[in-house]
């Protein structure tokens, strides 16, 4: 019993670890690949659904353009991943080392964008152009 | 079996009655957690999953640290303070830790006193004071078990909203941390308050908890 129980420990102790902040990296890093190789349909893909839906409705255009038409900043390095359960936010530079912020969600098992674009504001939430309800 | 069971009465039907309410509380927070979800256009969440989150671990272990508070307390409190005409005190005139003839212990240690009792010198001193050691040990570990729980909880919560994250050392600042712990300390301590005072006046006919029916509102403790 205390061998399963230490096994249970260990494996739930690497699910929500490191592995985890791995995977929300490699998820920001795909939307980012997506992007550059110009594919917004594909980076569409790696969007929550209710930030798609969103996305659409605000701007009245399909995703894909939309999402071109945002100029999110080209992924040149990782800054910080914090993730805390199933919610993350990766701090993200690009190629000028400008800053932005992305969060991200786990959806039944898969790491998708949240939200992108994102300036904080003091005592308020984070000013994304890309972002959900 | 029939026999086992009678005598451990008290303690089996507390033990199911924590494991349905566990139960409950994990299906009415995982629905209220899901709600959030929902809301912020997330994943929906299952009582199953919702029991691995920080949200389930910290309001587990918020009611779990006072409730050891409470017992702590009271057992300390209950050497040295009184309330007359109350079971739940001793005699007027009995407070103090007592004398080695009244516990038992040194010179006056029975053949039937647990071998920790009878070798005296510090295996004494830590016996003289096993309960409390036991209720501050789950006190305190329950109580940093909801300083991290909720620090994760509520980081996540502040991620769901697109805000920055907090330390550990950040969420004991937050009033998240210190309201989660007073609205569950003023409880406990209005329930030990009240139930010192009211077990004065008020009776149970049958309950070791009250004294008996026909006694005097001012018989305190063992000597009325």
């Amino acid at each position: 019993v205390r061998t399963v129980l230490a096994l249970l420990a260990a494996a739930a102790l690497t699910g929500c670890g490191s592995g985890q902040d791995a995977a929300v990296e490699a998820a920001a890093r795909s939307f980012d690949a997506a992007l550059r190789a110009g594919e917004p349909g594909r980076a569409c893909a790696a969007l929550a659904p209710s930030t798609r839906t969103e996305l659409e409705g605000t701007t009245g255009q399909q995703c894909a353009q939309a999402l071109a038409d945002r100029g999110v900043v080209a992924l040149e390095r990782v800054g910080s991943v914090q993730r805390y359960g199933r919610q993350a936010a990766v701090e993200v530079h690009g190629p000028a080392d400008e800053a932005d912020t992305w969060f991200l969600s786990r959806f039944d098992g898969r790491w998708l964008v949240v939200a992108a674009s994102c300036r904080p504001r003091p005592e308020l939430p984070y000013d994304c152009d890309v972002e959900g309800p | 079996v029939r026999r086992a069971l009678q005598h451990n009465g008290l303690g089996l039907s507390f033990g199911a009655l924590f494991l349905l309410a566990l139960a409950a509380q994990a299906v009415a927070g995982a629905a209220e957690l899901d709600e959030q979800q929902a809301a912020a256009g997330l994943d929906r969440i299952s009582p199953l999953e919702y029991v691995a989150t920080a949200d389930f671990a910290v309001d587990v272990a918020e009611n779990w640290q006072s409730e050891f508070l409470q017992f702590l307390l009271f057992i300390l409190a209950t050497v040295w303070l009184v309330q007359r005409g109350s079971p739940e005190s001793k005699a007027l005139d009995d407070v103090g830790r007592g004398s080695d003839e009244e516990q038992r212990v040194g010179a006056h240690a029975r053949p039937d006193s647990l071998a920790w009792v009878r070798a005296g010198g510090w295996r004494l001193g830590v016996y003289s004071h096993s309960l409390v050691i036991a209720m501050a040990a789950v006190f305190l570990g329950s109580w940093t078990a909801q300083s991290v729980a909720g620090w994760s909880a509520y980081s996540e919560q502040q991620l769901r909203q697109r805000m920055p994250p907090v330390d550990w050392l950040g969420y004991l600042a937050t009033p998240d941390f210190w309201s989660r712990t007073f609205q569950n300390w003023q409880s406990e301590f209005l329930a030990v308050g009240s139930m010192a005072v009211l077990s004065t006046f008020l009776r149970e006919r049958g309950s070791p908890e009250s004294k008996p029916v026909g006694d005097p509102h001012r018989a305190t403790g063992d000597a009325p």
